[in-house]
């Protein structure tokens, strides 16, 4: 039979032709001459007429690439026919990558359910923090926006600056290019109904334009509203606008009371527009300080704060030198009032997330690593489906295909898979981000604008695609380093536990320690957590509601003040289920208000530095029983005590050890102030337990109480202790309290509300490291299961032989929870010495427990070891079924 | 006869080629044929007149392949070499009835001119 190829080939050859497509027609034309030439033959002609006749099937008007060259796409040059034949590869690639993977379904469903979750959880995750500490803040120069604050000091860390320092700050420093003060404060929005109060800032005019800020409605502060004695003037957010007046700007003219006082709007702000806080009102600072305002006095610091713009080229240490300067020089100048305050400046952009950063970042590392896991996980899967496939890639590698290719080609299925992954995991991103949304208190960040936007598809894209590359490359670069020639003699039969058998070993390890560094994270919050709820908040928490208001200053002076007061917890405590009620100016765990210095008269008035200070707390009659706070000495104040006549003071434990350690604090006196103070000396006449006054994990602060007429302001705080659950009673209580002003706002909380705000942080952390290391360690309890069947499979003719030869079943249990459990401990051993180093980053987020605290990591040792005997434990079981008879007949 | 000989042979050329889509179409519209069947059919169904070689087959078909009217696959059968059958496709059917109904249209034209007129 005359070989038809060659003829064909050359007839097409000046065609420049897909080789795969010329492929085709040659095999086609072939056919038909192969078959024209028998027919003809058996015709009875000779070979040479029926060679003849074949070949003139063949001719045409021209060459036969000429009438081909119309159907067919014809390619132009060589780079262009390499490039068609990768895509053709690939192509093929993807599609028999489809294939392999429909055929494997539950590999693939497992593979892609572990990449789905560990990518959705980084999904999530970054979604916050992109939105959270990286999305730039959308003022200009932004990076050059800071805060200036007092420094604090242990012993007072209020970081409020007095407005004379801010004066002198402003004046004498040479690093910023701009500055102006902002406070916040409550206002009694009346004439707008119902009456509220709101959240609202005084603040300097330029304060909107240092952030860029154009008004939607109207225009913002000029220089001259910002001034006393100006006609006042108010802005207003979006929110307010939209939620008091309808979004109508004919608001632009209006007035509104605010704490009595009435107030032009001259514009509303930009929507979407917050800094530190909600705030639905803003005013002209310089409004307040009319001449002799007790604001401005220098030993007054109050919660001012400076926003300031670095100037071009300052950094952020050198604005730090220049105002510890200045700083400096005020305390030199001012010694009674400005010793030991010294100037911070931090980044605007840090302040907004100091609370989180931390969080988070703990959160990104500890979903880092479950994502490791699930690639390592999946690694297994594919080094143990390789392993069945080396015959099929053996037949290949031996028929001439490149190893390149073949590469290619498992690298192809890997991405396929983490493509898959990918997809699921975005979308169990979206999902989560909606329970993360729920879950974080917005006390700790603003999560409304966390969704899902292009810098976190790309990011989901990009781990996806990095994920593919990780799980992939192992399996892909051991399978083609394959040697055809071996493992072709050994086709049918399983292979050694050698090289594979190490692979998946030393990935086991790292499951493991990854495994092991992310439980012990989160088995030191849990502890921390159990501690918190364990600390004494030195109160009864239980049935105990509490009341925020604000007494305009309007309708209320200091009489009528303590008038209402008085009223207000008769009438309460005669309500049915109400025991004892009790106004107070600070309620505990939210922070004391009223820290001042203060010195004991039997005692050396020590150096300003050393003068203690302590939260005073104003409270009246009857607090210590509604609060349930127990006495250790002396007496608490009686009702005819209330109007500080004698002057009087019941201080807790803490400052009767600090001041009188060993001796009887009753009948001691002490007074607000320094040596030159000219406040009234006080008795002491009770002594009561500390009361944590900043959260659980802060020590209680030296605490002196004082009846409510020494020192009140509007806004007031009421704790009510009631017969069973608190929030039960706060209707007719609040009712109660409108009887008396039907304009009071109020904002009613149980103290176990209260309380567990308190732990929203640890709780948040401790919820979503549970969460990510139960996920790890399922994640890994499943790859030490996925190996171990695969192990027993291979080893199941050496079990036979074992069995066969007088092995007991627990002979062979034991072989393979040896070797089952040897990666296991190597890697809980690794672990804990990763988790020694991680634990570390948690240190500001535990209490009462050590980053290093061995219960813990010896809970966790154990926990895991025992899922991996588990996991082990199965598969071996299932050795020991296995029949010798069987097993060696398979050989 | 020699002038008689070419005309003819032109004639035939231009016939073919324009009745060449419906011929293939037509052949494998009840079921999917191979490019050797195709010819063979055309040959033995016009006794002989019409054939098209290899070389002015394929052509055609991977044309008709090209617009999509006609779809050829690889079909292996036990104890032979693989073949390329080309099965009609639904775009191809559309085409076909239009040619059919067209070159129907076509020859009963001629046909009217052609007939010996009735004395």
């Amino acid at each position: 039979m005359p070989e038809w190829k060659q003829e064909i080939r050359r007839r097409l050859a000046n065609l420049n032709l897909d080789p795969v497509r010329e492929e085709v027609i040659v095999e086609e034309m072939e056919q038909h001459l192969a078959d024209y030439y028998e027919e003809v033959l058996s015709g009875g002609n000779t070979e040479a007429e029926a060679y003849r006749r074949t070949l003139a099937e063949l001719q045409c008007s021209g060459p036969l690439g000429h009438v081909l060259r119309q159907p067919e796409p014809q390619q132009h040059s060589e780079g262009s026919t390499r490039r068609r034949s990768v895509i053709a590869n690939l192509w093929q690639d993807l599609r028999f990558g489809c294939r392999m993977l429909m055929k494997q379904p539950g590999f693939t469903l497992i593979a892609v359910i572990t990449l789905a979750l560990g990518i959705g959880a980084n999904t999530a995750i970054f979604s916050v923090i992109y939105t959270v500490l990286l999305r730039p803040l959308p003022y200009p120069a932004a990076n050059r926006l800071v805060v200036l604050t007092t420094k604090g000091t242990q012993l007072d860390p209020f970081k409020g600056v007095s407005y004379p320092d801010y004066l002198d700050w402003r004046d004498r420093t040479r690093s910023f290019e701009e500055t102006a003060c902002f406070v916040d404060d409550v206002f009694n929005v009346t004439e707008v109904d119902p009456a509220v109060a709101v959240d609202g800032r005084r603040v300097n005019w330029n304060f909107f334009q240092m952030l860029g800020l154009k008004p939607q409605v109207g225009r913002l502060f000029a220089p001259s509203d910002d001034q006393a004695g100006a006609l006042p003037t108010a802005t207003i957010s979006d929110a307010f606008w939209h939620e008091k007046f309808g979004g109508d700007a004919a608001v632009v003219g209006k007035t509104i009371r605010l704490d009595g006082d009435v107030f032009t709007v001259i514009g509303v702000l930009p929507p979407g527009f917050e800094l530190l806080g909600h705030h639905a009102v803003f005013v002209p600072l310089g409004l307040w300080f009319t001449p002799g305002h007790n604001l401005l006095k220098r030993e007054v610091q109050f919660q001012l704060y400076v926003l300031a713009r670095l100037k071009a080229g300052v950094t952020l240490p050198q604005a730090r030198a220049d105002l510890s300067a200045v700083a400096a020089q005020l305390e030199r100048e001012y010694p009674q009032t400005n010793r030991g305050r010294g100037g911070a400046v931090d980044r605007l952009s840090d302040l907004l997330v100091k609370d989180v950063r931390l969080v988070l970042l703990v959160l990104l590392s500890a979903v880092g690593c479950v994502l490791l896991i699930a690639c390592v996980n999946v690694t297994n899967l594919m080094l143990v489906r390789a392993v069945g496939r080396e015959t099929e890639l053996s037949v290949r590698l031996a028929l001439g295909a490149r190893r390149g290719r073949i590469i290619q080609q498992l690298l192809t299925e890997s991405m396929l898979i983490a493509a898959l992954g990918g997809i699921a995991g975005l979308l169990l991103g979206a999902w989560s981000i909606r329970t993360l949304s729920s879950l974080i208190p917005p006390t700790l960040v603003q999560l409304d604008q966390i969704k899902l936007n292009t810098p976190v598809l790309l990011f989901t894209v990009g781990i996806s695609a990095i994920t593919g590359l990780l799980f992939g490359l192992l399996p892909a670069l051991r399978t083609a380093d394959t040697n055809p020639n071996t493992s072709l003699k050994k086709a049918g039969r399983s292979i050694g536990r050698s090289s594979w058998g190490r692979a998946c070993n030393s990935l086991l390890v790292a499951e493991v320690s990854l495994a092991l560094v992310l439980l012990v994270g989160a088995g030191l919050m849990l502890r921390t957590l159990q501690q918190l709820t364990r600390v004494d908040p030195g109160f009864d928490v239980a049935n105990l509601l509490t009341l925020r208001s604000q007494l305009s200053n309007d309708v209320y002076n200091d009489e009528r003040r303590l008038t209402f007061f008085r009223e207000c917890r008769m009438r309460l405590e005669a309500l049915p289920g109400v025991r004892s009620a009790s106004f107070v100016m600070s309620l505990p765990l939210q922070g004391a208000s009223w820290n001042l210095p203060f010195i004991v008269a039997d005692k050396p008035v020590p150096p300003v530095e050393a003068i203690p200070h302590a939260a005073f707390i104003p409270i009246s009659a009857n607090f210590f029983a509604t609060m349930g706070i127990p006495l250790r000495a002396g007496r608490v104040f009686s009702e005819t005590e209330m109007n500080d006549t004698p002057a009087f003071t019941v201080i807790n434990e803490s400052l009767a050890r600090r001041m009188w350690p060993g001796e009887n604090a009753i009948g001691k006196h002490l007074r607000t102030g320094g040596a030159d103070s000219h406040a009234a000396w006080r008795e002491v006449i009770g002594v009561v337990g500390d009361v944590k006054l900043n959260g659980l994990e802060q020590e209680a602060p030296l605490q002196a109480y004082l009846p409510l007429a020494v020192h009140n302001s509007g806004t007031v705080k009421l704790v009510v202790r009631t017969d069973g659950e608190p929030l039960a009673f706060s209707k007719s209580i609040e009712q109660t309290i409108h009887s008396l002003d039907k304009d009071l706002t109020l904002e009613t909380h149980s103290m176990d509300e209260l309380l567990g705000n308190t732990m929203a942080r640890q709780r948040l952390t401790l919820t979503l490291l549970a969460t990510l290391a139960v996920l790890a360690l399922v994640l890994a309890g499943i790859g030490i299961y996925g190996v171990m069947s695969f192990a027993v499979t291979e080893r199941r003719q050496e079990v036979g032989i074992r069995l066969a030869l007088g092995a007991t079943l627990r002979d062979v249990l034991l072989l393979i929870l040896v070797q089952g459990m040897k990666p296991t401990l190597l890697g809980v051993g690794l672990g804990s010495a990763a988790a020694f180093a991680a634990t570390r980053l948690l240190r500001g987020l535990l209490y009462g427990v050590a980053p290093t605290d061995p219960l813990t990591f010896a809970g966790v040792a154990v926990l895991l070891s025992s899922v991996a005997l588990v996991a082990c434990w199965l598969p071996a079981r299932r050795a020991t079924k296995v029949d010798p008879l069987v097993a060696l007949r398979y050989e | 006869m020699a002038m008689t000989h070419i005309v003819s042979r032109v004639f035939d050329r231009e016939l073919k080629k324009g009745s060449a889509e419906l011929l293939i179409l037509s052949l494998v519209e009840a079921r999917p044929r191979h490019g050797y069947e195709i010819s063979k059919l055309i040959e033995t169904r016009s006794k002989g007149a019409l054939k098209f070689n290899v070389a002015s087959l394929y052509p055609l078909l991977y044309r008709l392949e090209q617009r999509g009217w006609i779809q050829g696959r690889w079909v292996e059968k036990a104890g032979q070499r693989r073949r390329r059958y080309y099965r009609l496709t639904s775009e191809g059917k559309k085409t076909l009835a239009s040619q059919r109904s067209a070159w129907e249209s076509f020859v009963a034209a001629i046909n009217r001119i052609t007939e010996p007129e009735q004395a």
